[in-house]
């Protein structure tokens, strides 16, 4: 269930997860995520709000699968433009959804070296091609003017705020359909929340963002569509209405 | 209070003392050698401790042996040959080995091969030697160096004569043995350290296991650099193993990669005998010029190593 | 722009996982070799005489080697153990301003190679000092190269401590000396205790520092000084070069022998440290 905050109806669906269930392989705890189904729009801000330990992040991470790479199990379907992410190759899926992490975590390396990362490992491209590339991915999210003089220092010299841009332009190099964003602003101060949060608007427009955040005031601020979920489940639409402050 | 701390900063001085008194002591021994054999004991690879029947002569100053001439370039070559390899050899497989433990295997795994590694760098350096010389030596004689020779041999340094099993191979291999367990304990420490920064990131970039493997290889720089040179110090001083399997070498230059060789350490050892029948003392001397040497290149190499490290060396080389 | 080949890349992960592996394979094979080699050599020369008698390294047995070797492991674990424990309490507790200084010479303690020390304890505690090839000369060399690893891993076992711990003792109105002999070391001697037990592990196998300050026996010592110790080191080195095949049986079974010993003091470390951090957690 969701709530439809924006007026518009019949957007497509970008991600539609069905009965997904997430457990540790140890068989006597409960599961992480139970028999969760849900939908996620296109061109939209989707966020996923709930208390801590209710199993957002771990909802971000079956979309990418990246699940698999802490050992957890996966049962139901998440389906991405009519495919099964199951059956599709890991690296092509991951390619097509991209994530941001709540630590702004740049590879050491050079600023240009970060953003390039992502391409290098799927495209084979000319020296122009790639600082087209790069310089497209600064300019979406409105970094290109303060670094384009310094690309090839060090992208630890950044601010906190840069840094998260810098993460974020990481992402989207490689053309991803979907972004997810898991508390991407929780350890910033609140001028690059904002800064941030009005990135997320302007990028909704080139790809489905799926944001988890506990700042139920930033909910407020930026999203298209919540869910709500807590102990592992999706909680109904009442709820949604209520921890938004709406009736 | 004041009594207790200072009986404790007294006992606690004790390791500096140890340390002056140690280096004070070798080179006070040293000085008769340093000043005879000059800057020939580092040019030279002819140690021989003269006529010791005859009558001693007096030459500035010191008693020595007619004849006698100490160098010990054989020694400090076959160090540096010796120590090369085994690096060569470890230093590779301790960064494949780190990173497919913190990549690619499980948990359990991982356990297991940390114990193992445990174990491995406990094994006293007498076994390796004792090992080398049963297994290694012949195997190599009968078949690896012969079938080096064959297929290298268009190399100078890899055609010629094969004496025996034991030489620089055989060493530098024992050698890249007793070296892997620490090199490996650092640097996979330091990658599942950097793991967690930057490997969920690339992977979530879509890149491969190798690929964000490269990735934290290229953070790791500073690490590696900072285990091979600890890994070094701890080669340089290895004895037993090497003075087991070199071949024991003396005055000849090794002259291709299948000759004895003999280290510093493994010389020390083996020529401290020589000084008990000494009358002069020169040999004893010169041993602990030698033993001078070794311990600045060794203290050197293991004090930058832990420099380049920071102190994440400590827990590494308990295991 | 070009996509780069997925079978290309899918390739070169499963290479490179395979050449992982195989690595860690051959090196364990490595291992499991030398341990199988020595067992099996071991094995096949064993006879109940030789851990029941005395012997020199061509005949008899290896009893009076295997007293030996704890003989020295006693010695020198008796004495590096009070003096790494104190210049370990020393770094962590009282902080003076010659902390740098001792931490660098542990560090340079550390690296000083075994032999070097085997040379100076020749020629001080041998010589100079007068006590010949004894067990004292022994066991105060091995001793150095003790010390900084006593030191070191003490100082890590009161790194585990809580800092909770400290300042209730203090709140207490307990002095410095109080809290060290009263709380630090009864929190921390499991941690404290492996090290030790390690330490001696590392001495039990060492050669080249005893060659020439130990000796050899084909007894038990009479005496602390002057009065040569057999070790079980020394039958392996020396028994394996001789063309006799018994004694090369020797040098076997004190190399089987040295690795339970040595296996055996390390594992009963690993287990006082779990001991020493499972009591953190609780």
């Amino acid at each position: 269930m969701e709530t439809q905050l924006s007026s518009e109806l019949n957007e497509r669906i970008a991600v539609k997860i069905e009965n997904l269930t997430v457990r540790t392989r140890n068989a006597g705890q409960p599961p992480i995520l139970d028999r969760v189904s849900c939908e996620f729009y296109e061109h939209a801000i989707n966020t996923v709000v709930g208390p801590s330990g209710s199993g957002k992040s771990t909802l971000l991470r079956a979309i990418n699968r990246l699940n698999e790479i802490n050992g957890l199990v996966t049962e139901g379907k998440i389906i991405l433009d009519g495919e099964d992410v199951s059956h599709m190759n890991a690296i092509e899926l991951r390619r097509k959804v991209g994530m941001v992490f709540q630590q702004p975590n740049p590879f050491p390396g050079s600023i240009f070296d970060n953003v390039a990362f992502g391409p290098r490992l799927h495209w084979k491209m000319t020296k122009r091609e790639l600082n087209e590339v790069v310089k497209d991915a600064l300019e979406q999210v409105g970094l290109y003017e303060e670094v384009k003089d310094k690309l090839t220092s060090s992208a630890m010299t950044l601010s906190g705020g840069q840094k998260q841009r810098l993460c974020i332009a990481r992402a989207i190099a490689v053309r991803p359909s979907v972004l997810l964003m898991d508390e991407p602003t929780s350890s910033l101060d609140p001028k690059s929340k904002s800064v941030i949060e009005e990135l997320m608007i302007k990028l909704k427009g080139e790809a489905t963002i799926v944001l988890v955040t506990h700042d139920i005031s930033q909910a407020k601020r930026v999203s298209d569509h919540v869910i709500l979920l807590r102990n592992g489940r999706v909680e109904s639409s009442e709820e949604a209405d209520k921890a938004l402050g709406y009736e | 209070m004041k009594a207790d701390e200072l009986a404790i900063s007294i006992a606690s001085i004790v390791p500096v003392a140890f340390i002056l008194i140690i280096f004070g002591f070798l080179v006070f021994k040293a000085y008769p050698s340093m000043v005879y054999n000059g800057i020939k004991f580092f040019t030279s690879y002819v140690w021989n401790p003269g006529d010791i029947s005859a009558e001693p002569i007096v030459v500035r100053g010191f008693k020595v042996s007619p004849g006698a001439s100490f160098g010990i370039l054989l020694f400090l070559t076959g160090t540096l040959i010796t120590s090369a390899v085994a690096l060569l050899l470890s230093l590779p497989a301790s960064i494949f080995a780190s990173i497919a433990l913190a990549l690619y295997l499980n948990e359990r795994i991982r356990a297991v091969v940390s114990s193992a590694l445990g174990l491995f760098a406990g094994i006293p350096s007498v076994i390796y030697g004792l090992w080398g010389v049963v297994f290694l030596e012949p195997t190599l004689y009968s078949r690896v160096e012969p079938e080096m020779r064959a297929l290298l041999g268009f190399i100078p340094f890899f055609s010629g004569p094969i004496y025996s099993g034991s030489g620089i191979l055989a060493s530098s291999l024992v050698l890249a043995l007793m070296v892997f367990p620490i090199s490996t304990s650092i640097i996979y420490q330091s990658a599942v350290s950097l793991r967690d920064a930057a490997v969920n990131d690339a992977l979530a970039l879509g890149a491969t296991k190798w690929e964000a493997g490269k990735l934290l290889r290229s953070m790791m720089r500073k690490q590696i650099l900072g285990g091979g040179l600890l890994s070094l110090g701890r080669a340089l001083g290895e004895t037993m193993a090497v003075l087991m399997t070199c071949g024991g070498a003396i005055n000849s230059m090794p002259t291709n990669f299948y000759s004895p060789i003999n280290t510093m350490a493994a010389a020390l050892t083996a020529l401290l005998d020589s000084a008990f029948i000494d009358p002069t003392g020169m040999v004893l001397s010169s041993l602990a010029e030698l033993g001078v040497t070794l311990l600045l290149i060794s203290v050197a190499s293991s004090m930058i190593g832990r420099a380049v490290l920071g102190r994440v060396a400590l827990r590494g080389e308990l295991e | 722009m070009k996509e780069r080949s997925m079978t290309l890349r899918l390739a070169e992960d499963r290479l490179a996982r395979a050449v992982g592996i195989g690595v860690i394979s051959v090196l364990f094979s490595a291992l499991l070799l030398i341990v199988y080699y020595v067992t099996s050599g071991a094995l096949s020369h064993f006879s109940w005489d030789m851990l029941t008698t005395f012997g020199n390294t061509t005949s008899g047995g290896i009893l009076n080697a295997i007293i030996g070797t704890w003989l020295l492991i006693g010695i020198s674990t008796a004495t590096s153990f009070p003096l790494g424990l104190v210049t370990a309490i020393y770094l962590s507790e009282y902080r003076g301003r010659l902390s740098g200084l001792i931490r660098l010479s542990i560090d340079v303690l550390a690296s000083v190679p075994s032999m070097v020390l085997g040379l100076f304890g020749y020629l001080v505690y041998v010589i100079y000092l007068g006590m010949g090839f004894s067990l004292l000369a022994g066991g105060l060399t091995l001793s150095l190269m003790m010390v900084p690893y006593v030191a070191r891993s003490s100082e890590i076992a009161f790194l585990n401590v809580p800092k909770e711990l400290r300042e209730a003792a203090y709140a207490l109105g307990a002095t410095k000396w109080q809290y060290v002999s009263r709380v630090l070391l009864r929190a921390a001697w499991p941690l404290v205790a492996s090290g030790v037990v390690l330490s001696s592990s590392i001495a039990a196998g060492e050669t080249a520092q005893l060659l020439y300050t130990a000796g050899w026996n084909t007894g038990l010592p009479s005496a602390l000084t002057r009065s040569q110790v057999p070790y079980l080191t020394y039958v392996v080195w020396s028994g394996i070069n001789q063309p006799s095949a018994y004694a090369n049986g020797l040098a076997y079974v004190s190399a089987e022998v040295l690795i339970v010993t040595v296996f055996s003091l390390m594992v009963l470390s690993k287990v006082l440290e779990r001991r020493g951090i499972a009591w953190k957690r609780s």
